[in-house]
């Protein structure tokens, strides 16, 4: 009798098995978060750095060493694991706040590359305190290695000036740690501290007017020509009208800017030609008193004719 | 690594630095109570002097090479930059002849440095300034005073506590470890001021490693993360009881800390808040007065000596004035 697993590749079958490991991290690190405190990173290993690495973190670690360890945005989870690894602990897992984390590295722990599946974690904390891991497995690894780039970008976030009287410099990126009128390291004059709440609001405002003066004439032009071209159309009509023949438009204000007059073009050229015999079965001028009560007459007319029914407004 | 750099990067200086800036915390807690020891350690300064200080004076005087501005004035150089960095008296130093790379110093009242040749031709311009720098550590923290005090104490409180017999001697045992945890902490300081003064964590290392296998044939081909790693291997050796009863025995009677524990500190303490704040000016001082300067345009008193232009009108500042010459003991 075979199995389906007889013919799995060793490293699938690794694979596999770690992709059910991750599963169930993940599964038990979900228990300790808090509510809207979300898990970006975590990884399985055991807690090393020797007698005083394991009485950093507790008398607990002697017996219990292996750990999850998980990263979310406020931050860093260590949850104790039973020696057979499949449920946690009854210990009381640890945490550290990630403003108190300065650096998490991962490295290669097998200087012979003969087996690229051992990696160490350090935690470095703020004061003067170290934590390390030891990971076992590929898997271990590559999760530590993500876990790391997600803290490397959070860390910015986390380590940029909060104090009320830190700021950044935006010329040469310096932290200054005092109330300064000028930045101490590149000389420019630093501008009046916005709120930051209120500096994020403006800059994340949707839908927000033109900021450049080139962008605001570019929009005036383009509505002053659609204008143009509406009542262009409309004289074009009522010429059409009047004279019962179509009218060529001037290429300078049909070709206004993303406007496609619809009137005569090319097609109609050819009845342009035709003007002085249509011209005879105009309207005699002399009839019409008021241009603007026949304009008005016309749109009428049309208007009604329209299928849909639809009005036309200037 | 090799042998061919030069000094060339601009360094920060740290006019009136105190040494608890930079103290290893387990060594700040030894030296605070040592200090709070009163009339001692004048005593002692003292007898230094009188006793020890001017019979090694002399035997090096007559049998090493004294550094001055004429006679390896290179060296008297690196000497006087590093002095100069951590805002530390200038002490004497002298070379000798010896295949060992080792360097040492002594004195209380007034210090002297000496280092061996084997360690001069071993390390580059950087790193010399950086083993230089750990002396100086050494210097500024008074830990010389402070550990011939702790010796003398206990060397008193183990002679009243031999007479208990068996509780008196693992008294005497225990009193001794405690020193010498210290003594090891306290290098893990020196260390420190020997970054502080090399502001690069690789050529610290890569000093420390040439001490432990340096191979003139070898410089090139030296990589110090592996040997940063194996810190963490030497931890794995705990996780069996027998592994860690070696490890303590060998270091038990050792003064200096194994190191690999002392390359990773380094580089720890390189990424640490502590280390870049006082890159950037802001450290507990001896001399609150030191590197203190005016602005020409606004007269305002400027303390920190990173700034570049003055934080108040924007004016370029002059340079921090480092005094050399008068500072020599």
């Amino acid at each position: 009798m075979t199995h389906a697993t007889d013919h799995l590749d060793p490293s699938e079958a690794r694979r596999r098995a770690y992709r059910e490991q991750q599963a169930e991290i993940y599964q038990q690190l979900q228990t300790l978060l808090e509510p809207g405190e979300n898990l970006l990173g975590f990884t399985r290993g055991r807690i090393a750095g020797g007698f005083q690495g394991k009485l950093f973190i507790g008398i607990e670690s002697f017996f219990v060493p292996y750990v999850n360890v998980g990263l979310t945005d406020k931050r860093l989870i260590l949850q104790h694991l039973t020696r057979e690894l499949d449920k946690p602990s009854r210990n009381q897992p640890h945490s550290f706040p990630l403003p108190e984390v300065i650096n998490i590295a991962f490295t290669e722990a097998d200087a012979f590359h003969e087996i690229d599946e051992l990696g160490r974690l350090s935690v470095q904390l703020l004061d003067e305190q170290s934590c390390r891991l030891r990971l076992d497995g590929a898997g271990a690894c590559d999760d530590a290695k993500e876990l790391v780039e997600v803290f490397n970008s959070l860390s910015t976030r986390h380590h940029t000036p909060q104090s009320p009287t830190q700021q950044l410099c935006k010329e040469c990126q310096k932290v200054i740690d005092q109330p300064v009128k000028f930045c101490p390291y590149c000389g420019i004059k630093l501008a009046v501290e916005q709120p930051l709440q209120e500096a994020a609001t403006s800059e994340e405002t949707p839908d927000k007017p033109s900021e450049t003066f080139t962008e605001a004439v570019v929009e005036t032009a383009i509505e002053v020509a659609v204008v143009v071209e509406t009542v262009a159309e409309v004289v074009v009509e009522v010429v059409e009208a009047i004279v019962e023949v179509p009218v060529e438009v001037p290429e300078t204000v049909a070709e206004t800017p993303e406007v496609v007059v619809e009137t005569a073009q090319a097609e109609e050229a050819p009845h342009a030609e035709e003007t002085p015999q249509a011209a005879e079965s105009a309207p005699n001028p002399n009839d019409i008193t008021s241009w603007d009560a026949y304009a008005q007459k016309v749109i009428a007319e049309q208007n009604a004719l329209r299928p849909e029914g639809g009005e036309r407004t200037i | 690594m090799s042998n061919t750099e030069t000094i060339s990067k601009e360094r920060i200086y740290f006019p009136g630095i105190a040494s608890s800036a930079f103290e290893h915390p387990l060594d700040r807690a030894a030296l605070e109570a040592l200090r709070r020891t009163p009339g001692l350690d004048r005593l002692l300064k003292m007898l230094s002097d009188w006793g020890m200080e001017r019979f090694l004076r002399a035997a090096y005087t007559g049998d090493a090479l004294r550094v001055s501005p004429r006679q390896c004035s290179r060296l008297y150089r690196d000497l006087r930059e590093a002095c100069a960095v951590l805002d530390v008296t200038e002490p004497e130093l002298y070379i000798t002849q010896n295949p060992h790379p080792h360097i040492s110093f002594f004195g209380m009242h007034r210090h002297t440095i000496v280092i061996t040749t084997a360690m001069v031709d071993l390390l580059s311009e950087e790193e010399r300034l950086a083993v230089i720098g750990r002396e100086l550590g050494h210097i500024k923290a008074e830990h010389m005073l402070y550990r011939t005090m702790a010796l003398l104490i206990a060397e008193i409180l183990a002679n009243t506590s031999r007479t208990i017999l068996l509780p008196g001697m693992i008294l005497t045992e225990a009193m001794l470890y405690a020193l010498l945890v210290w003594f090891r902490r306290s290098e893990l300081t020196a260390d420190r001021a020997g970054l502080l003064i090399a502001q690069d964590g690789n050529i610290c290392v890569g000093a420390l490693l040439k001490g432990v296998a340096g191979s003139q044939k070898l410089m090139d081909d030296l990589n110090i993360e592996e040997f940063v790693k194996q810190a963490d291997v030497l931890d794995d050796l705990e996780e069996d009881i027998l592994s860690l009863y070696y490890k303590f025995s060998l270091v038990r009677w050792q003064t200096h800390p194994f190191p690999t524990y002392r390359a990773r500190e380094i580089k720890e303490w390189e990424k640490s808040e502590i280390y870049q704040k006082i890159l950037r000016g802001e450290y507990a001082r001896e001399n609150t007065e030191a590197g203190k300067r005016v602005c020409t345009a606004c007269a305002a008193t400027i303390s920190n000596t990173t700034f570049r232009f003055c934080p108040e009108c924007g004016a370029p500042l002059d340079p921090v004035h480092v005094q050399h010459d008068i500072r020599r003991n």
